[in-house]
């Protein structure tokens, strides 16, 4: 029943306005929020009727629905809303003395300043996604991998005694990237213990190629290591880089 | 008018309460469609939030357990967006700036090829230019960052077999090759020279929040 917000009026019968007045209440209750056994995804807050005490007024979620225009919060307030962007909702806010609002969602993903982090990835010289320890709210050790949008990490040549000996990696992502414009960063440490090659520096960086596709791509990231000499003298070949690679970091972003 | 949460009462005349409760579904009306779809939408949407307005908070407000909280508070002498896990857990800053608080923001972005043009979208990047044709590219920033106390990362890429060595522009000035408006960069080969076939290459500036 759709709310009246203009009962009840002094010409009413009190049998007419019991009717609006129960149908306002019960519009009330329903637009405010169901109760979990109804469905509680219906309506932002818990329900008027929730067994709770203690939630009741509060948010379940917040369902921004999209803005014309952007609403100016007045002093001391800040404005949360969402606006089309590319045909897409997007959520912003405005503070109290901003011009326009800041965009803080892009495509499904948090922006920051304007920059994406679309894919991340940590890993080590025998292409293992490497995994943090932390402690769920049980208490219990849980492993977290190390990476974002990276479904696998694959030697592009075969493996020598578990090692890629050209650190040729490609990086693949779960979701491809909306552009292969995207922009990457890969760095690497090496381990010097190694001492036929202490001379050398290990370089990480994207495939060598002159042809952008052969190294970057929508759905993955080509890596590549060489060695390199501190003084700046040639080294005679340049690879392989012979397991020297302890880490890899790869991250990629696209601006909103 | 006022919501009167006190009416009807059991002596009131039904003329006093009549108006008593039209004022009261006005105002209900009136003051849930501030920040939300209002109660007497058709459109389907009623109840959902149209967006929300945080009024700044004095001191930080209680969470209990399975709760998570968004408030704001003062920043600097600007609202900004806080959160408050469960339990009172330690409230933390989500916004500053008109940007995600993540303690360093990113500042300039950008793909070029060899030439220096920009390839896709840039973040903060006016031009790129290439003083001597080879592999020495100067980046221009749109916006001047406030000072030249930033973080950067580069990386490029040629066809060659041999590594291309991405750097900050070698010098003993920092203020030759990096400003608040510009920064210098030399992509060289392992022998030392400049590398005048990249294919691509990235830059990334981050500053402290």
């Amino acid at each position: 029943m759709v709310f009246k917000s203009n009962i009840p009026q002094s010409s009413d019968f009190i049998s007419q306005s019991q009717k609006d007045m129960i149908g306002n209440f019960e519009t009330i209750d329903s637009s405010w929020g169901k109760q979990g056994s109804s469905n509680e995804n219906i309506g932002d807050h818990v329900s008027l009727k929730d067994d709770k005490l203690d939630n009741q007024g509060m948010h379940k979620k917040l369902t921004l629905v999209e803005q014309g225009s952007e609403p100016a919060p007045s002093t001391n307030e800040i404005t949360l809303f969402s606006q089309d962007t590319s045909g897409k909702p997007e959520i912003y806010y405005r503070r109290d003395g901003d011009a326009s609002g800041y965009q803080l969602t892009s495509s499904g993903k948090v922006s920051v300043g304007g920059l994406v982090l679309q894919a991340f990835v940590v890993f080590d010289f025998q292409g293992n996604i490497l995994e943090r320890e932390e402690l769920d709210e049980d208490g219990n050790t849980i492993k977290v991998p190390m990476k974002l949008n990276v479904a696998s990490v694959t030697a592009n040549q075969p493996l020598v005694n578990g090692g890629n000996l050209y650190g040729d990696w490609n990086i693949n992502f779960t979701n491809a990237l909306p552009t292969d414009n995207f922009i990457w960063d890969y760095r690497a440490f090496s381990d010097s213990s190694y001492s036929n090659l202490t001379t050398k520096v290990v370089q990480a960086q994207p495939y060598s190629s002159a042809t952008y596709s052969d190294t970057v791509s929508t759905t993955r990231f080509r890596a590549f290591s060489t060695n390199i000499s501190p003084d700046g003298t040639t080294v005679t070949p340049a690879g392989p880089v012979i397991g020297r690679l302890e880490r890899m970091v790869f991250h990629a972003y696209t601006v909103a | 008018m006022v919501f009167n949460p006190d009416i009807p009462q059991p002596r009131d005349d039904l003329s006093v309460s009549q108006s008593d409760l039209l004022a009261n579904f006005q105002g209900l009306n009136t003051q849930f469609s501030i920040n939300h779809v209002a109660f007497d939408d058709t459109g389907g949407d009623s109840g959902k939030h149209k967006f929300v307005t945080f009024v700044q908070q004095a001191a930080v407000p209680e969470t209990k357990a399975d709760e998570y909280l968004i408030f704001s508070q003062d920043q600097a002498g600007t609202p900004e967006l806080y959160a408050r896990p469960e339990s009172n857990g330690t409230a933390y800053q989500i916004t500053k700036s008109g940007s995600i608080y993540t303690g360093l923001l990113p500042v300039v972005a950008v793909n070029f090829d060899v030439t220096g043009a920009i390839q896709g979208t840039a973040l903060n990047v006016a031009s790129i230019s290439r003083p001597g044709g080879t592999g020495r590219y100067v980046v221009t920033f749109t916006n001047a960052l406030p000072d030249a106390n930033y973080f950067w990362s580069v990386s490029g890429f040629d066809n060659s077999s041999n590594p291309v060595v991405s750097q900050v522009t070698n010098d003993s000035t920092y203020s030759s090759v990096v400003t608040s408006s510009t920064i210098s960069l030399d992509f060289k080969n392992q022998n030392n020279t400049l590398a005048t076939a990249l294919t691509r290459a990235c830059l990334i500036c981050w500053r402290i929040q």
